[in-house]
């Protein structure tokens, strides 16, 4: 290349002739101020949702005190923590979130900050509704935030990160190709931004979609290639190993799929979250089973339950119990599962689903004890307690 | 010590002089088109600023995004003399780039290549990207990316022909 024609490819870059107009370093300050002010409003939403009860929430939205991007995004974070142990308080504040950042004046926030705020609002609305099953309203809360981004150009990175939740959804809705495209598209935007968490993210999804899709292999080996870059970050690190160990386990690879078990619980546990430990515990034992292999099962079963039990987590007491009744039962040892049986019954009692759960713990003793084929009675009665989590008015009704 | 307010109005006044110029000079914005948007960019920046590790590659992927993004919104209208270099086509190719925009059974041909081939000549041709943006796209030189288009189109056009065999 000549002189001269690389000259032509650089950017003359001169600071002197783009100097910010003062007007709008002014705006930028006192939104700054303005936002580092409303932050201590996190604290004041955290307390107001801890002493009122979960159906009067949605009236906290006319309180003049939370209604600003602190609250919201004090919310936003209990939101996500929240998806896990409790989903329905989840979408009660993802619905408290929403209409407060619907009905904030539009002159409070520079336009493209209130869509910001709105359009979060909206991504974790839809977070909330797919965790409980509801992904066609959740597609429904994408849109929404996606219209609220539309006009500005300025928001690429957090339109990708709406667009992420969105591949989450479409997921579930089995649409694999849809969601694929997305996080395609998200991830080439996390990468231009240098969002290394989120590209790490993505790496994720595309793995689990993958697994979901029945390529085991092709979401081992894309699982497997995140490993050394998520060793930074514990939380991720947990989830690749967990569902690294899942595809292996569905390729016949039992030993491996231990160990990167074992090593998910490990960094949750490091991480502090006991629950999600658990739960993954209580996955690993429920897969084993399936596989045919109650030996291995049951440890995992018996960590986990210790664990919902200190947490005092009814439905999944009643979900782990059930699972160990049935490694038991598949090992020939019926007096072991109706001991399983009687704990669970007493560790339910006086719980917000005891009568319910009473109902069913009595049907999976009764058909122990008839020997009327109680494997599938036991199972009947682990989808109770898992349907119990999204719909926590449900009644227990036999098996036909 | 300084203030937060303090800190976030001095990365303000430090980068914005380097977004404006970036979508000025790289995207071609209009001066104060590109002016907004840097501000843009650092307003969407305040609400997750405890999330971004790395604000200067955070801001520059920003105003790229946003630049493109812009054109998007409005419509092209680029002066393309700086990408003169890279547009001109692989003589090898000449004669696919005069036939192509007039095939409209191309499309056919493009369909049964790879998808990277594919997004690549749907970009440059459907969609009128610059190379120099397709190189950007795929994080390659737009030397690179020429010789990619001048690959890709020698497959569709291999396609094509065999297409055309297989019908005749």
């Amino acid at each position: 290349m000549t002189g001269e024609k690389k000259k032509m490819n650089v950017i003359s870059f001169d600071r002197s002739k783009k100097i910010p107009d003062a007007a709008r370093v002014a705006e930028f300050a006192a939104t700054a101020r303005k936002l580092l002010r409303e932050r201590s409003a996190g604290d004041v939403v955290a307390r107001m949702l801890k002493e009122t009860p979960r159906e009067e929430w949605a009236a906290l939205a006319e309180r003049e005190e939370i209604r600003n991007s602190g609250a919201l995004e004090r919310l936003s974070r209990d939101i996500s923590s929240s998806l896990e142990k409790e989903p329905t308080d989840a979408l009660a504040m993802s619905a408290l979130a929403t209409t407060i950042a619907e009905t904030l004046p539009a002159d409070d926030y520079p336009p493209i900050v209130t869509a910001q705020m709105r359009a979060h609002a909206w991504k974790d609305r839809a977070q909330a509704l797919s965790y409980v099953g509801r992904d066609q309203e959740a597609l429904e809360a994408i849109e929404r935030a996606e219209t609220l981004l539309q006009p500005f150009a300025a928001v690429g990175h957090d339109r990708a990160i709406v667009r992420l939740v969105k591949a989450i959804v479409l997921q579930h809705l089995k649409e694999w190709d849809a969601s694929l495209a997305e996080l395609k598209y998200c991830r080439q935007v996390f990468i231009e931004h240098h969002d290394d968490k989120r590209v790490l993210h993505c790496g994720l999804c595309e793995g689990l979609l993958l697994h979901r899709r029945g390529e085991y292999r092709k979401a081992h080996d894309v699982l497997e290639s995140l490993l050394e870059v998520a060793q930074s970050d514990t939380n991720t690190l947990a989830a690749v190993h967990n569902n690294l160990a899942l595809s292996l386990l569905e390729l016949g690879d039992y030993t491996a799929a231990n160990i990167h078990f074992s090593e998910a619980a490990r960094h949750l546990n490091d991480a502090g979250r006991k629950i999600e430990a658990a739960r993954a515990e209580m996955n690993t034992g429920l897969l084993f089973l399936r596989k045919g292999k109650p030996q291995h099962a049951m440890p995992h079963l018996t960590t986990a339950f210790n664990v919902f039990e200190h947490a005092q987590m009814p439905e999944e007491i009643g979900m782990c119990g059930a699972l160990m009744m049935e490694a038991n039962l598949a090992r020939g040892y019926d007096d072991r599962a109706r001991s399983v049986a009687a704990q669970v019954a007493r560790q339910l009692e006086n719980t917000r689903v005891s009568r319910q759960a009473l109902e069913a713990i009595t049907y999976a003793q009764n058909a122990i004890e008839a020997h009327d084929d109680a494997i599938a009675a036991v199972r009947h009665v682990h989808q109770y307690f898992q349907a119990l989590l999204t719909d926590p008015a449900r009644e227990f009704a036999v098996a036909r | 010590m300084i203030s937060a307010e303090e800190r976030f109005t001095a990365i303000y006044e430090q980068h914005f002089p380097l977004l404006a110029q970036i979508a000025v000079h790289k995207f071609r914005v209009p001066d104060t088109e590109a002016e907004t948007l840097a501000h843009e960019v650092f307003l969407t920046y305040l609400r997750k600023s405890d999330t971004i590790n790395d604000l200067r590659g955070w801001l520059i992927g920003a105003i790229c995004h946003a630049s493109r993004h812009y054109w998007r919104l409005n419509g092209r209208n680029v002066n393309v003399e700086e990408d003169f270099d890279f547009d001109r086509v692989d003589p090898s190719s000449m004669r696919i780039v005069d036939s192509l925009p007039a095939q409209i059974a191309a499309r056919e041909a493009l369909e049964c290549l790879s998808p990277r081939c594919q997004e690549i000549l749907r970009l440059r041709y459907f969609e009128g990207w610059t190379m120099h943006e397709i190189a950007d796209h795929f994080g390659v030189k737009p030397k690179y990316a020429q010789k990619l288009v001048s690959k890709c189109l020698r497959r569709a056009e291999a396609m094509y022909g065999a297409k055309g065999k297989n019908e005749s």
